[in-house]
């Protein structure tokens, strides 16, 4: 339990995020904290993994066999295919914001769906 | 002990820059704020014993993300209303 | 509704602080800590193995020949997933470039700018363009390193593809790539299409065995195929069977898919 800030940290992200989803109206602030959403998720995979006092996950000049204790390899291969599919969702999000901008002129989402004074 | 230390100065830095960059006005300055979070984050993931992970989210979200995110607020409005 | 918001918010706190009070503590991961004891010179060796990334720390090395374990994972064990992921952002840099279409056909033909080597652009600093240029060389070359020895230090064909995809993000912001734009895309699209279709073209060659099988690793005495020991080695080239190949495809992808993500929205916003 010493390192239990960073679960702590992954959960505040992702509820900041969630906080700014709910009540944030521009449509890039919305993809931003999307974006925050997605570092807290990558960030609690890579906790999951972490050894204390460990070594990465390969074995080139790498410490010797006895004292030799490694982070677990698989959620760092999943979050690595991850960040550059985020990136791609990021740049077809940010795609459909400008486009919709380019037709409606506003990115406010209660205009966009036509509410007037919303409570 | 110490990697402790790093880790909550890292966490607190991450904090306030994402609370920094969904409270701006300022959609420009918001970006640049999510840039250092990622910055940050890629430290920490280089202590967290993942060096290709932060290698990808320095590429990734310290300078594409920005980029992109340049493009598009150029292309709409810079002020979020 | 702006009750039901707070409501939804409440919960979703909840759920979170609950979810991580029942998560194993960071830095005790499920596994056993003692995988690499005992361990012989058997290619496949089950002892001390409880979960799945067991099995890759204590056998990844010697079955595929990587001695990095996340490269073996994303494009060995898997490698389909890793397909998946790369058609992914295929589709995406398709239907960016689609979405984008009609923006720039209005705008008319590329026709300003000088992009020749020597011969520097207007409006921008001669200091900028002639530093982004040596800039540029330096980060293809690094990316090219990644890519390439992806099976041996931190790197493969994603993080080299996104450094050297920065790359073209600088040439952008200096103003350097201006001309042809719709040439350049062209190119780009072209050598993206060939990455993608030779990581499958790799995969079905190894079709005997499975789809994406190594079929190169260990034994192969032509290329790539050193077999490699268990144990902390100073690394070597020509090991991990097609693992280079598949990375080398990725880079490709990765790298040409970006910049096509680039070059499209900085063509979009640019002004003339």
């Amino acid at each position: 339990m010493t390192d239990f800030f960073l679960y702590v940290t992954v959960v505040l992200l992702i509820f900041f995020g969630m906080v700014a989803l709910i009540y944030k109206r521009n449509l890039i602030k919305i993809v931003i904290a999307l974006n925050i959403i997605e570092a807290g998720i990558n960030l609690l995979f890579i906790a999951l993994a972490y050894r204390p006092n460990g070594t990465a996950p390969i074995f080139t000049l790498a410490p010797a066999l006895g004292e030799l204790k490694m982070v677990l390899p698989t959620p760092q291969a999943l979050i690595l295919t991850n960040i550059v599919i985020g990136f791609g969702t990021t740049a077809l999000m940010l795609t459909l914001a400008i486009l919709t901008y380019q037709n409606n002129h506003t990115l406010d989402i209660r205009k966009l769906r036509g509410v007037e004074n919303n409570d | 002990m110490i990697s402790s230390v790093i880790f909550i100065l890292l966490s607190i830095v991450m904090l306030v820059t994402a609370v920094i960059s969904l409270y701006f006005r300022d959609l420009l300055a918001s970006v640049v704020s999510y840039s250092v979070m990622s910055l940050v984050l890629t430290v920490m993931f280089f202590h967290l014993d993942a060096p290709d992970v932060a290698i990808a989210e320095a590429g990734i979200g310290a300078a594409l993300t920005v980029c992109i995110f340049v493009i598009a607020i150029k292309l709409t409005r810079r002020r979020e209303e | 509704m702006r009750l039901a918001s707070f409501l939804s918010l409440v919960l979703i706190a909840a759920f979170l602080f609950v979810g991580i009070l029942r998560l194993h503590p960071v830095g005790e991961p499920l596994g056993n800590p003692d995988v690499f004891k005992d361990r012989g010179d058997a290619i496949t060796d089950i002892k001390n193995v409880d979960t799945m990334d067991d099995y890759y720390l204590r056998n990844g090395q010697t079955e595929t020949g990587s001695n990095n374990l996340v490269a073996s994972v994303v494009f060995d064990y898997r490698a389909f997933d890793t397909l998946g992921e790369a058609t992914v952002l295929f589709i995406v840099v398709s239907s960016i470039s689609m979405l984008f279409f009609t923006m720039i056909k209005r705008k008319g033909p590329e026709t300003s700018g000088v992009s020749r080597i020597g011969e520097f652009p207007g409006g921008v600093s001669r200091v900028i363009t002639f530093g982004s240029f040596l800039l540029y060389i330096l980060i293809i070359t690094f990316g090219i390193y990644l890519v390439v020895h992806g099976h041996l230090s931190p790197g493969g064909g994603f993080q080299g593809g996104a450094v050297m995809a920065s790359a073209t993000a600088l040439l952008l912001i200096s103003s350097l790539m201006t001309r042809n734009v719709q040439k350049t895309k062209k190119i780009f699209s072209f050598f993206e299409s060939l990455g993608l279709t030779l990581f499958i073209g790799i995969g079905f060659v190894g079709i005997g065995v499975s789809f994406l099988s190594n079929f190169l690793a260990n034994g192969n005495p032509l290329l790539f195929g050193k077999a490699i020991a268990f144990g902390p080695n100073p690394g070597y080239l020509v090991s991990a069977g097609t693992l280079p190949l598949l990375s080398l495809a990725i880079g490709m992808e990765v790298f040409f898919g970006l910049s096509i993500i680039l070059v499209t929205m900085y063509h979009a916003a640019k002004d003339e």
